[in-house]
């Protein structure tokens, strides 16, 4: 039964998959650019008339600017909805249980940091190299270690004690899935570009 | 540490959170905005007549804009203003005063959480738990805001720290006392801030739950408390039940947007809908990089938490989630979890106002992966330090930069920016005309005269009034890039472009 039910996560990667179909990359939020950033420090010195000279280039200097930037943009790759849009509901909360599971009881195990670190860099990656490769593949790229992190999540979850419970935990998680994707798949646009 | 020691740094952390509260308070930010105002006449009205603007005598809910605003802050302003007048500085002193008291609070109930939690049941890195919480919630970006200005909420979370303290304190004391006080603050919450109608009942069920599973408590002895607490609800429930009581919801609830579908549609789409606004909540771009994008509520471009958080935030979450620590769990989960509750009901989500007690967990959080990160990375604690330290100096002085520099000009007008040298300039013309007009496209003008200076009393009118014959005329108005020469004077605000707020039209 257990085993059976490793195929809901896997599922809840393809069915949301099939909206990126639909797009040929990212919206412009999940990628650094320098004009924009040049615009808002133009703008930011022009507001600081007044000010000390080495006290408006502490604070508005392109090194910040982009430190902020990335961190910002690092951070819209963890937006929940966005990840209910690649993981769906299922592989979301596999996803979590994944990287809990690891910290509380799988530390030792080398190519799970491999894993998680290649979890952590990937979205670096996606937000500076600009080649024009499919979004589908690059999505699917992007997200391989979020697959297989909440994959694991799963299933570690289900190994734990209580089994119907989690059985049935899981089914509900499907349903909401399922359900998020058939009514609120039009709101997925806002991240990505047609 | 010696207590001595340790209540000399709680003095000096919550002194340097007073002063990031209330340092050019008046000022920025930059005016009152609509709800301060309104509830500052109230409160001006109660303390010199004893009625509210509508007349009636001391309401319990007070009629504004099609909906009723709670009491507490409105009173409390009106005891401001017995010392300070009706001035930008009284409507915002209760604001000011409960979020510095929250620091206070916050100390009291870390401490008291480690009391009653076993030295074999804890993180050994918690010892200085209480402090560094403090600290956290002292410098945290999304509690300063809120402390200085008029919000409801920083007031209800006040009561809500103390209220928790309170019960602790006295299901170990086992006082009945402390018991029915915390009650009674629990209970001035729903009277202060509307969130906590909804918001109650799941904290009474952590209190609940502690004190039947950790306490033992004598359900008898809880029998008075909560009898009392109970009958000082019964005003608040009957009043949620009203129609009055539910128009605010009714004007911004998640769900009127699908009125229209199907019973089966709405079967489905009434909990994904809740479920995507619940989650929401947690997104960390909303925590870490912009708020809820009102500009009132946060600066543009900051979160509501600092960045270099985020790690200490995941580590103290994930420190909660180890099998130690059963009171700290049952209290920070529960109230991470329940906090979005009511918020998650209505539009926008994320609100960052309507969730502000998520500052109590989450100061605790991030002192406590603070503190076990010094402690795991003790042979290099002061290189660490330093550079978390400067991190940490840095993103406070840079957002203090934008504080004081930019916000106030930058978002001048989330705040009635203009009004207030509006109304100063009517002031000086008023004695010159036969009539006062104001451009209803002027939006609350109406109010911000009444808290100015409510001996002007203005005429607002619509852009198709004219002017009756044979009478002297000002008309205040927006700017219609429309030139002529009956403009004789104009109100700029104070930003970048030096825009047109408001003319002043000689008819």
């Amino acid at each position: 039964m257990k085993k059976v039910m490793l195929v809901i996560p896997v599922i809840g990667f393809i069915v949301p998959y099939i909206l990126w179909e639909s797009c040929t990359r990212l919206a412009d939020k999940f990628h650094l650019s320098s004009f924009d950033l040049q615009l808002r420090l133009i703008e930011a010195i022009h507001n600081d008339r007044g000010e000390n000279l080495i006290v408006v280039r502490f604070f508005h200097n392109k090194a910040v600017g982009f430190g902020m930037d990335i961190y910002r943009q690092y951070l819209y790759f963890w937006d929940i909805k966005f990840l209910l849009y690649i993981l769906s509901f299922v592989g979301f909360f596999g996803l979590v249980y994944g990287v809990w599971y690891f910290f509380r009881h799988k530390m030792s195990d080398r190519r799970l940091w491999v894993l998680f670190i290649a979890l952590l860099v990937m979205p670096l990656i996606e937000m500076v190299v600009k080649i024009t490769i499919p979004l589908p593949i690059r999505v699917f790229v992007l997200f391989l270690p979020a697959y297989i992190f909440s994959f694991l999540g799963v299933k570690w979850f289900l190994a734990g004690k209580g089994s119907r419970f989690r059985v049935t935990a899981l089914i509900f998680l499907a349903l909401i899935s399922i359900a998020w994707i058939v009514f609120f798949a039009g709101n997925f646009v806002e991240y990505c570009l047609p | 540490m010696k207590p001595r020691f340790e209540y000399i740094l709680l003095f000096l952390i919550i002194v340097v959170g007073a002063l990031l509260r209330l340092y050019d308070v008046t000022n920025n930010p930059p005016g009152l905005y609509i709800d301060e105002v309104s509830a500052g006449y109230n409160a001006y009205t109660i303390l010199t007549t004893g009625v509210d603007e509508h007349g009636e005598s001391f309401p319990l809910w007070f009629k504004a804009y099609g909906e009723y605003k709670m009491p507490v802050m409105i009173y409390w302003m009106s005891m401001a203003m017995a010392f300070f007048g009706k001035t930008e500085f009284a409507v915002r002193l209760p604001a000011i005063i409960s979020g510095v008291a929250t620091l206070l609070g916050l100390f009291l109930l870390v401490k008291e959480l480690l009391h009653i939690t076993p030295k074999s049941n804890r993180i050994s890195a918690m010892t200085h738990l209480p402090l560094v919480s403090t600290l956290v919630l002292a410098t945290l970006p999304w509690h300063i805001h809120f402390s200085r200005a008029g919000f409801e909420a920083t007031i209800a979370l006040c009561f809500l720290v103390f209220g928790f303290w309170f019960a602790l304190r006295g299901f170990r004391t086992k006082s009945t006392v402390m018991i029915g006080i915390s009650v009674i603050l629990l209970v001035l919450t729903v009277y202060t801030y509307q969130a906590y109608r909804l918001m109650l009942p799941f904290m009474l069920v952590i209190i609940g739950v502690l004190s039947y599973w950790h306490f033992k408590y004598p359900v008898k002895k809880l029998m008075l408390p909560l009898i009392i607490g109970a009958i000082l609800l019964i005003p608040a429930i009957l009043f949620t039940l009203s129609e009055s009581g539910s128009v605010r919801f009714s004007q911004i609830s998640a769900f009127s947007e699908h009125s229209q579908k199907m019973p089966l549609e709405k079967a489905f789409l009434y909990p994904i809908t809740y479920i995507s606004n619940y989650v929401s909540f947690f997104s960390p771009s909303f925590l870490f990089n912009h708020g809820d994008g009102i500009g009132r509520h946060q600066m543009p471009d900051f979160g509501l938490l600092w960045m270099i958080q985020l790690p200490f935030l995941l580590i103290g979450a994930f420190l909660l989630t180890l099998p130690k620590n059963r009171v700290f769990k049952i209290i920070l989960i529960g109230l991470v979890v329940i906090i979005p509750i009511p918020a998650a009901l209505v539009l926008p989500s994320p609100h960052s106002l309507r969730v502000m007690p998520f500052v109590i967990p989450f100061s605790i959080m991030i002192a406590l992966g603070i503190l076990a990160t010094v402690k795991y990375i003790r042979p290099k604690t002061v290189v660490v330090a330093l550079l978390i330290g400067g991190v940490a100096f840095f993103e406070l002085s840079h957002y203090l930069h934008h504080y004081y520099r930019h916000y106030s000009s930058v978002n001048l007008m989330d705040w009635g920016g203009g009004y207030k040298d509006m109304v100063t300039k009517t002031r000086l013309y008023a004695d010159k005309y036969d009539i006062i007009a104001v451009d209803s496209n002027l939006g609350f003008s109406d109010t911000y005269f009444n808290f100015y200076d409510d001996s002007l009393n203005p005429l607002v009118v619509d852009t198709t009034w004219e002017a009756p014959p044979g009478k002297k005329v000002l008309l205040i108005r927006p700017n219609y890039n429309e030139q002529s020469d009956k403009i004789i004077d104009r109100v700029h605000l104070p930003n970048l472009n030096n825009d047109i707020f408001a003319e002043f039209w000689e008819l």
